[in-house]
């Protein structure tokens, strides 16, 4: 992995879709233990921004690469 | 006297000078968060069985998430911004640094009503130990985002007449801005769950 801006980037989207993932998990235990209709909401939107942040972190993998040829994974 | 290594890499770091310079900088901030993490850490494991105030029972989830998104927002625009400068479109660098300045904005404008709402209501540093850790990290990684706002704005603003004589040096003053803006959302992204969901 470089020490460029490309390969940060991917890094911090691979590390807030799993900070998404794991809000998700949290939203629906959090909801079966005590009902609350807000923590399963929050939960459901961070799955939702998971899965945005999964197709466009593999999309802009490919466009910065283009931009920055010598920066690697 | 022309400074050395601007633009392209020194050959036995393999980049630029800013740009070790500010990994360098990156991983002292790592050890100053770290040293704070690992205080809420101790403090939380050491307190006596039920003394511990969770941070459910005092914060506002719901703007802690619009938080979130907006500073994953920003990091998509600083990207976008140093990707426009490759581009050698300095119109399109101006609108995604702006956006990028702008989430910086919403970040604190939303923190400082999150803040203003707990003072009306007595919750100081002093209530508790949580709340004394709550303060201490988001108000530091709040003087982050200031501090990158001010990098940002600077680039944004009178710093970019670089671009127009040395934008080879000028696209990698931005992504040294890049990386330090992606450490602080990164910061976040420990905090939301660590203090308002655990």
């Amino acid at each position: 992995m470089s020490l460029s801006l490309r390969s940060f980037h991917l890094f911090f989207i691979a590390a807030s879709v799993l900070l998404a993932a794991w809000v998700g998990v949290w939203g629906v235990q959090s909801w079966q233990a005590t009902r609350s209709g807000g923590d399963l909401a929050v939960g459901l939107l961070f799955v939702a921004l998971g899965l945005v942040l999964l197709v466009y972190g593999l999309r802009v993998r490919k466009k910065l690469r283009e931009l920055a040829p010598d920066d690697e994974d | 006297m022309e400074i050395p290594y601007t633009v392209e890499a020194r050959p036995d770091t393999g980049v630029f000078n800013a740009k070790l310079g500010v990994w360098l900088f990156l991983a002292s901030e790592v050890m100053l968060f770290g040293a704070l993490f690992s205080s809420y850490v101790l403090l939380r494991t050491g307190a006596p069985a039920g003394t511990w105030h969770h941070g459910r029972e005092f914060l506002n989830v719901p703007l802690a998430t619009l938080n979130t998104i907006i500073l994953i927002a920003s990091s998509v625009t600083m990207v976008m911004s140093w990707a426009s400068l490759k581009l050698n479109d300095f119109k399109k660098y101006r609108i995604y640094m702006g956006l990028t300045l702008l989430a910086g904005v919403g970040f604190l404008v939303v923190k400082g009503f999150e803040y203003g709402h707990k003072f009306e209501i007595g919750l100081l540093p002093k209530t508790n130990t949580f709340l004394a850790i709550y303060f201490t990290l988001t108000g530091l990684h709040g003087l982050h985002v200031i501090g990158g706002m001010i990098l940002n704005g600077y680039f944004l603003g009178p710093g970019s007449k670089m671009f127009k004589t040395q934008p080879e040096r000028f696209t990698n003053r931005v992504e040294v801005a890049g990386l330090y803006w992606h450490f602080v959302d990164l910061v976040w992204i420990f905090l939301f769950p660590t203090l308002y969901l655990l």
